[in-house]
């Protein structure tokens, strides 16, 4: 618990140095270089980002809504990935002969493929030919988030990390099911998938965790394709204003940096309920 | 040893394509250094690629109607069917020879033209339209029947005449779609290199000497990559593209230093398991020095095909963070990015009375066969890597 919290810190207040460094090289503003540094990591710390100029609210108004779409679409993704690629990726190693199994895994390998933007604009296009109301956000944080566009965009956000999660899912299954204790416990007469969903909780959670920042990244760039107003939409928005609102893209940066901090909570949590000797 | 689902078996066919692809990207990189800026030529623009093929499949035009007279429509079977079947091409060159048979349904007595370009004619017995057009511009070309009903049938359709064959027509400004995108070849090879030379070339460096010497130059290379890896890397790309001035090359160096920690990574792990092999220890007895058994021995010969794969992957990241910024509106300041010219078709598309599709599917098909080339390019080196395990 002690290394978490000093990894969580370590990693907020590097992020917090590092993006106010970046905002201080931004051309505009006042004093030296080094007065603008200190000015950001000021506001950063006391958490008092003022009043935007881009949304017209309160900073940090803004960012909770943006930052609820965010949180939205990437648990929307989340899901899908634990939901579809869990079960399938222990399907594979459990029947590996299976035709219906080995189609659908080639189906999502195809699909990953394809890199988020192209997927994104692909089906942008194809919703805005044909669909009579068109699958787009309207920039307008309060709006909010269609449960459609949270869906389509969970897939294509998705899709590139399904394929990794069939793949590690599969793997793990295959070495769990070899390890000694799995043949004891079905020597035994137990059950084995109890001990198979724990012992698949570590990898997962590696995984996720691992491909975390990727799947903000993904977030940002569908967020930005389809107009949706997340995080990505704020930061990008804000940046490409003449008078760029840099109390609101620090704000925002430091909410994409605690969603990646989330992520390896959760999978502390997640480790820590499924291995004892973690809990230990 | 449990193998790798979906890992690789064989990878000379992979290298073959991936050789044949990354030679047309050379080529197109080439070429785009030397090829001046086209100029505007709005009175063009939207034109349907000049290929017959993609122009049926690509281009939907409203113009391309049948407007039938009073006296016809009186007859309310007849307006049902469609008179004409054909539809001609909606391009022609000036210089070159133009020609459209029409077909129609129902007896024609007699045809005429109107709002043609100059240089074609009707065969007023046949209909068929032919000659070669002698000045260029967009023309909506009526072509008239005298029925034998006693009504008369207008067959409309655009015609766009230019100077220049233009495979896969023109963009909002009139420009050709083609060299644009032979253009966008100068925004991937060269920055996708420096970012490779950085991501790989730094990562090889950090990741062999945190493996081989574990203890200080371990804990410092592993606080460097966490640090790195702590701030999403396209926030950062955004940051650094708006610091930079929306300098490529700065931004390119930025995406090598995301890629590092990955690379050093996947490098100290492999040099960390090597260290303790046989071979290595039979080279210490042979009074090899660390250095040569770390750079030759381990790295040289063992990792090589990781190291290819590392860089095609490296190459596919750069490009498609610089597709990504520049559809962003981060990105060059030109537009001649593929991801310029992205977002360019997704709002002409929006936009647009006609369809121009194609002005997605292309930049998308091409930035398709960039990321096969170097995924092929990973997909035979991985290969060669299984083989040699």
């Amino acid at each position: 618990m002690r290394s978490l919290l000093a990894e969580l810190a370590g990693v907020l207040l590097g992020s917090i140095v590092l993006v106010s460094i970046a905002l201080a090289l931004l051309p505009g503003g006042e004093g030296t270089w080094l007065d603008r540094v200190l000015e950001h990591l000021a506001t950063a710390l006391s958490l008092d980002f003022g009043y935007s100029q881009v949304s017209r609210r309160p900073v940090m108004d803004t960012i909770l809504d943006a930052g609820a779409t965010s949180a939205l679409i990437i648990a929307s993704t989340a899901a899908l990935l634990l939901s579809v690629g869990v079960p399938l990726g222990v399907l594979a190693a459990q029947y590996p002969g299976s035709r219906v199994i080995s189609s659908t895994r080639r189906l999502v390998d195809s699909f990953s493929s394809l890199p988020v933007l192209v997927w994104s604009t692909l089906i942008f296009v194809w919703a805005a030919a044909t669909l009579s109301e068109p699958l787009v956000g309207t920039g307008r944080s309060d709006r909010g988030v269609s449960v459609v566009s949270a869906a389509v965009v969970a897939l294509l956000l998705g899709d590139r990390l399904l394929a990794d999660i069939v793949r590690r899912v599969e793997i793990s299954t295959r070495e769990i099911l070899a390890e000694p204790y799995m043949r004891t416990v079905r020597a035994a007469g137990f059950g084995v998938r109890r001990h198979l969903v724990r012992s698949l909780v570590p990898p997962i959670a590696d995984l996720i965790v691992s491909r975390s920042l990727f799947l903000i990244g993904g977030a940002i760039v569908v967020e930005r394709v389809f107009s949706l107003p997340g995080l990505g939409f704020t930061v990008v928005d804000a940046l490409e204003r003449a008078e760029q609102d840099k109390s609101l893209v620090l704000a925002a940066a430091l909410a994409l940096v605690m969603i990646g901090l989330w992520f390896r909570v959760v999978r502390y949590a997640a480790v820590a309920f499924a291995d004892p000797r973690a809990r230990a | 040893m449990v193998s790798i689902p979906g890992a690789p078996r064989r990878g000379r066919g992979s290298f073959a394509v991936a050789a044949v692809l990354l030679g047309l990207l050379l080529a197109a990189t080439v070429a785009s250094f030397r090829m001046e800026e086209e100029s505007s030529q709005p009175d063009l623009r939207f034109q349907p690629p000049h290929i017959g093929f993609l122009q049926r499949a690509l281009w939907q035009s409203p113009a391309h109607d049948v407007e039938i007279t009073t006296d016809l429509l009186m007859n309310e079977t007849e307006t049902r069917r469609q008179v004409f079947r054909s539809v001609p091409s909606s391009t022609a060159v000036t210089g070159r020879p133009y020609q459209y048979h029409p077909e129609a349904t129902l007896p024609v007595d007699g045809y005429s033209l109107r709002d043609a370009p100059p240089g074609l004619q009707v065969d007023e017995a046949t209909g068929q339209v032919s000659g070669t057009p002698t000045l260029e511009g967009r023309y909506d070309v009526v072509l008239e029947g005298r029925l034998q009903s006693g009504g008369r049938v207008e067959h409309r359709f655009p015609l766009f005449v230019d100077q220049r064959f233009l495979p896969l027509g023109t963009d909002k400004r009139g420009k050709d779609v083609s060299l644009r995108i032979v253009r966008a070849a100068r925004y991937i090879l060269l920055p996708g290199l420096i970012a490779v030379l950085v991501g790989v070339g730094g990562g090889v460096l950090l990741g062999a000497l945190a493996g081989f010497y574990p203890g200080i130059i371990q804990r410092v290379a592993n606080g460097l990559m966490q640090g790195i890896e702590a701030v999403p890397g396209l926030l950062l790309l955004f940051l650094v593209a708006v610091i930079s001035g929306f300098n490529l090359y700065i931004v390119m160096v930025m995406v090598g230093l995301i890629l590092l920690p990955e690379t050093a990574r996947s490098v100290a792990e492999r040099v960390e398991s090597f260290r303790r092999r046989d071979f290595v220890e039979a080279a210490r007895e042979l009074g090899m020095r660390d250095r040569t058994i770390l750079w030759v021995e381990i790295v040289w010969h063992n990792l090589r095909p990781l190291l290819v794969a590392r860089m095609a992957q490296g190459f596919v990241f750069a490009v498609l963070a610089e597709v990504t910024l520049s559809y962003m509106g981060l990105g060059v300041q030109d537009d001649g990015s593929l991801g310029s010219m992205l977002l360019e078709g997704r709002t002409a598309m929006a936009g647009a009375r006609e369809s121009v599709v194609w002005l997605v599917l292309v930049p998308v098909t091409a930035l398709l066969l960039v990321i096969a080339a170097f995924s092929l390019l990973e997909r035979g080196a991985l290969a060669r890597w299984e083989r040699a395990r």
